[in-house]
């Protein structure tokens, strides 16, 4: 009898993922092709395929800009709505998302401080030279800044027995850390916290190749390791206590999962900027569509929700057929929080899932 | 207690603050939990009895002293191990989320599954076999957040079951249900663990259950040791009595149940028959008269007479007499006859004597 109940509640999820992939899929392709230059959908495709385009500038707008930015944006809504999917298992929070750790905000810092103060130590080319050296300036800078706020994060959570005081701890840090930026921005020059700012807008459209090189392994790498991670997050569900009682190394696992969240969102943060909203989001309009707090469920459902979505962001950010492009973030606040709050509010998954 | 299952010897348990310093709840403890038997842990708040449990269940290290399970000590369990072995129901509630039952009892499985999860056949069948176990198999569809209060208490009993523990521990099982379902539970318990062949240990403030259901009641008092027997037993040796004396609340050995301490008001003589008899008297022990017969003229007398069906109370009070037509008008006029007494006192009483769950004190 429960038998017959489980296969019928995993028949109906079926088709509801197939219909999610085709949607990845015809976002991915959409992305490739609609931008200030709109390129057809079948050249898009027959490139996909190798072979060679009908105009020499499509095929350059395709493999300089249009492909790497897919990737990135793929890449990363999967592992920022992950990241947001277990920091809200580990903290048993809904409000908790990437950010939560002060991950984000230390790379944050970490460019602030390479854009306000390196710059204005003396090295005068380089806004100018932003285009190479900034960028992996940037890159590295960020990633520096998140790994140094993972290692405090994790020395405190060491210590730490409740996991509740490791949250709060993490946005006090996170509010320190802005504190610093802030009083950076202070005393900077305009041009350059125009620049900062311009990097706070986050885009996906800035890793080329080369940086692909390291982006894609990076995360992908992670991405499967998190898959890894179902079963710990399943148990811990119940909270810590009843976590330990069925045999999970609580603490370990605590680490596991922060470092796991941290690379991949100090990654995501580095190559693309802060983007809101994807890691928070993501999680609840997965539960909502499936149903289910089930991890074995939502890690790719969450996963591929959160690609999808970056896609749609990006293509929306574009402004197809415009000269114009609007800040990502900016985007993904203002267009998905409205879907997803209608979504949420329809199905009240919160109350059941978080409430008490 | 050769065949004690899980046993304690010299056990100290407390807390380890920061830099070493160590807070010891109770030291000295020497236990042991029999397989097929249910032991139900009572004593008055904060004598830790929870930090007990937790200890026994191995999430948290004893100060002092060793807890085997089969022989052997947890301290050299693998996790793993451990959760094969011990299994646990925690007092709060948890929201576990859109889980459908199933999916939560099957938790339970997590010692035995691989890093995936997956589901084994000899899984599903513990799984179901854990739900049939608390006779909640008609309820694995349903979503865990529908379900009323007693119903996921049986399913958290079920998620424990599904472990396949030597023991199942549990923190007041019974602490957020009404009357009849705390006794669903706990005659559940005391079947799992005479069918199952398990130790079941529970901690609860439902003396009047745990002295009905239990096979052995671990009594902890706020000083001295721990003493563990027949609950028939303690009563016999008068250590139930000394554990909560002073609280509020006498131990009546000849009815086997609580009696809330009232401050004594002197006598009153009680006349009547049948059902309003026996009501009449406990209301006025309520009151803290002391109830007797006889024809003294300077007492205060009540008298029940049934008419047609209908009882009257006629009650005569320094030479006047009344009538009432219920026991809440009949009490109301008695207090209010008898004003001037320390109402802080009693209000200090009655704190008290809620420790100790008097929505149970029934002598049934």
């Amino acid at each position: 009898m429960i038998r017959s109940s489980e296969i019928k509640i995993k028949r109906l999820r079926l088709p509801l993922l197939l219909i999610l992939f085709g949607a990845l899929v015809a976002a991915f392709i959409l992305d490739l092709s609609l931008g200030s230059v709109n390129v057809p959908l079948l050249s898009v495709l027959e490139m996909l395929v190798g072979r060679e385009p009908e105009k020499a500038t499509w095929g350059k707008i395709f493999f300089l800009f249009r492909l790497p930015k897919a990737i990135t944006a793929t890449l990363a809504g999967a592992a920022l709505s992950i990241s947001g999917l277990e920091m809200q298992t580990l903290f048993r929070n809904p409000l908790a998302g990437p950010s939560v750790l002060g991950i984000s905000a230390g790379a944050s810092l970490g460019v602030a401080v390479v854009v306000l103060l390196a710059a204005a130590g003396g090295a005068a080319g380089f806004l100018e030279g932003l285009g190479l050296f900034g960028d992996l300036g940037i890159l590295l800078a960020a990633s520096i800044g998140s790994a140094l706020v993972l290692m405090v994060i994790l020395m405190v959570s060491r210590r730490i027995q409740s996991i509740m005081t490791l949250l709060i701890l993490g946005i006090l840090f996170g509010y320190a850390v802005n504190a610093l930026v802030s009083t950076l921005l202070h005393f900077s020059i305009s041009e350059r916290i125009q620049a900062y700012i311009s990097w706070t807008f986050g885009s996906f459209g800035n890793c080329t190749w080369s940086q692909l090189a390291v982006f894609i392994p990076v995360v992908t790498l992670f991405l499967i390791i998190t898959q890894f991670t179902r079963k710990p997050l399943n148990a811990l569900l119940l909270g810590e206590s009843y976590a330990r009682s069925m045999g999970l190394r609580v603490k370990e696992t605590r680490s596991f999962i922060i470092i796991n969240t941290a690379v991949l969102t100090g990654t995501v943060t580095a190559f693309c900027g802060p983007i809101a909203f994807l890691g928070i989001a993501i999680p609840h309009l997965s539960r909502s569509l499936f149903n289910t707090s089930d991890h074995r469920v939502l890690l790719p459902t969450t996963a591929l929700l959160g690609s999808t979505v970056a896609l749609i962001a990006d293509i929306i950010a574009q402004l197809p057929g415009s000269q114009t492009v609007l800040p990502l973030s900016a985007v993904t606040a203002l267009f998905g929080a409205p879907v997803i709050a209608w979504v949420i509010l329809k199905r009240r998954n919160l109350r059941e899932t978080f409430a008490g | 207690m050769r065949d004690a299952v899980l046993e304690a010897k010299n056990l100290s348990i407390g807390y380890l603050s920061g830099k070493g310093r160590r807070k010891l709840v109770a030291e000295g403890i020497c236990l042991g939990l029999n397989p097929g038997e249910t032991t139900c842990l009572i004593g008055p708040n904060g004598v830790g009895k929870s930090t007990l449990l937790r200890t026994l269940a191995g999430l948290q290290p004893p100060l002092d002293g060793n807890i085997t399970i089969e022989n052997r000590d947890i301290s050299a369990f693998q996790p793993r191990e451990l959760a094969q072995s011990v299994g646990i129901v925690l007092t709060e509630q948890v929201n576990v989320g859109m889980l459908s039952v199933f999916s939560l009892v099957e938790l339970g499985r997590h010692p035995y599954t691989a890093w995936s999860g997956k589901l084994q056949p000899q899984d599903i069948e513990a799984v179901h076999w854990a739900l049939e176990a608390v006779g909640a198999l008609e309820l694995a569809a349903r979503n865990v957040s529908e379900l009323s209060d007693g119903e996921r208490q049986k399913v958290m009993i079920a998620r424990a079951l599904a472990q396949e523990p030597h023991v199942i521990i549990l923190d007041e099982p019974t602490a957020f249900l009404d009357l009849p379902r705390r006794v669903e539970i706990m005659i559940l318990l005391q079947n799992l663990a005479r069918e199952t062949g398990r130790a079941i240990l529970l901690s609860t403030h439902d003396l009047d259950l745990a002295l009905r259901c239990a096979d052995v009641i671990w009594l902890f008092p706020p000083e001295g040791k721990l003493e563990s027997g027949a609950p028939e037993d303690l009563v016999l040796s008068g250590a139930l009595e000394r554990t909560f004396r002073n609280r509020g609340i006498v131990f009546d050995r000849t009815h086997g149940s609580f009696l809330i301490q009232r401050e004594k008001r002197g006598l009153i003589e009680l006349e009547g028959a049948g059902f309003e008899l026996v009501w009449s008297r406990r209301a006025l022990e309520r009151e803290g008269y002391e109830v007797t017969r006889g024809k003294r003229m300077d007492r205060p007398k009540v008298r029940v007479v049934t008419r047609g069906g209908i009882p009257s109370w006629q009650l005569t009070l320094e030479g006047e007499s009344l009538t009432f037509s219920s026991i809440y008008e009949l009490v109301k006029a008695l207090r209010k006859s008898t004003t001037g007494h320390k109402p802080s006192r009693r209000k200090g009483d009655k704190g008290r004597s809620g420790d100790l769950d008097t929505g149970s004190q029934s002598r049934g």
